[in-house]
């Protein structure tokens, strides 16, 4: 569970735009750039080359 | 000592991604909080103040910063580095967040961050100016950004060139920056400069008397290097650390720059 803090500031590493946190699948979603990025332990992964298209 | 576990990661990620999770699953690096960051985060930003640090490695700083009331944030784009940092925490520590990403494209909000430091970082960036303009983007108005890198004109610097040379240097290639170097690259990423600071001596003699004297502290409780000569370097090297020139002499050199 990521902390609201840490939610407020976080951005999409690519466009620097809004996420959309899926809490249940444990997700950080960019609408922009259709990028999702997973939460491992608590632990946000941020990297681009990671992250998931759809 | 402990021994750690040795796990190859290759597949799937890249290259610096592999090179940075073996090198902190190796466990080769060993080192305490730097108190001259420390102190200067201190002096640039209030408890509660949201600081980041980049490339956050062992996590000694951070949890520092974290242990004296910031919103601390620990950047690495090694997971290992932050798993390592997570259990080290073990959640005494309910204000430090983790995060994994990439330097040059740090997923931050704009002006969001009071507070940006990286120690031993800047110098593996061929070009730093990417990597110093995504902290300038990130940092609000009034903020400050504290790099910490290796110093030009050290006997480090001739080891690290010849290893790097031969291939076997742990990062493959690393830089080195002279106090006027590291100045311009802050001042052109937009940052008003408010400080330079050195630290730690490459010089073998003083070197080996800072050791020796901490071990007679550690130890004893008192000096064991006789006053007769504790007294003069003790008094050389107070004089000389208030000259700019010191930084010359310097292991590391670091800055303090504000986004106004």
């Amino acid at each position: 569970m990521l902390s609201d803090k840490l939610l407020a500031i976080l951005a999409c590493p690519l466009c620097k735009g809004d996420l959309e946190y899926d809490r249940v699948n444990e997700k950080l979603i960019c609408h922009q750039c259709r990028l999702r990025f997973s939460i491992e332990d608590d632990i946000p992964i941020m990297l681009i080359n990671e992250a998931e298209k759809f | 000592m402990m021994k750690m576990e040795r796990k190859q990661i290759s597949n799937g990620v890249k290259p610096q991604q592999a090179l940075w999770d073996n090198y902190w699953l190796s466990g080769a690096a060993r080192y305490a909080s730097h108190e001259q960051i420390i102190e200067r985060i201190k002096r640039f930003a209030s408890p509660g103040a949201v600081v980041l640090e980049i490339g956050a490695g062992l996590g000694v700083d951070i949890l520092a910063a974290a242990s004296d009331g910031y919103e601390a944030i620990a950047l690495d784009i090694s997971r290992e580095a932050l798993r390592r940092i997570q259990s080290r925490a073990e959640g005494h520590v309910k204000n430090l967040h983790l995060v994994a990403a990439d330097a040059v494209y740090l997923p931050f909000k704009s002006d969001s961050l009071d507070l940006v430091f990286h120690q031993g970082v800047m110098e593996h960036f061929r070009d730093p100016g990417p990597f110093v303009h995504e902290q300038r983007r990130t940092i609000r108005a009034g903020g400050a950004v504290i790099a910490d890198v290796p110093q030009t004109f050290t006997f480090y610097t001739l080891r690290k060139m010849w290893a790097i040379r031969r291939g076997k240097w742990f990062a493959g290639w690393e830089t080195q920056y002279t106090p006027g170097a590291l100045r311009k690259t802050v001042v052109g990423a937009g940052f008003e400069v408010i400080e330079m600071y050195g630290r730690d001596y490459d010089i073998p003699l003083f070197r080996y008397i800072s050791r020796i004297e901490r071990i007679g502290l550690n130890r004893y409780g008192r000096p064991i290097v006789p006053w007769i000569i504790r007294r003069p370097v003790g008094r050389i090297c107070g004089l000389f650390e208030k000259t700019r020139l010191s930084h010359y002499f310097r292991q590391c050199i670091g800055v303090v720059g504000v986004k106004r």
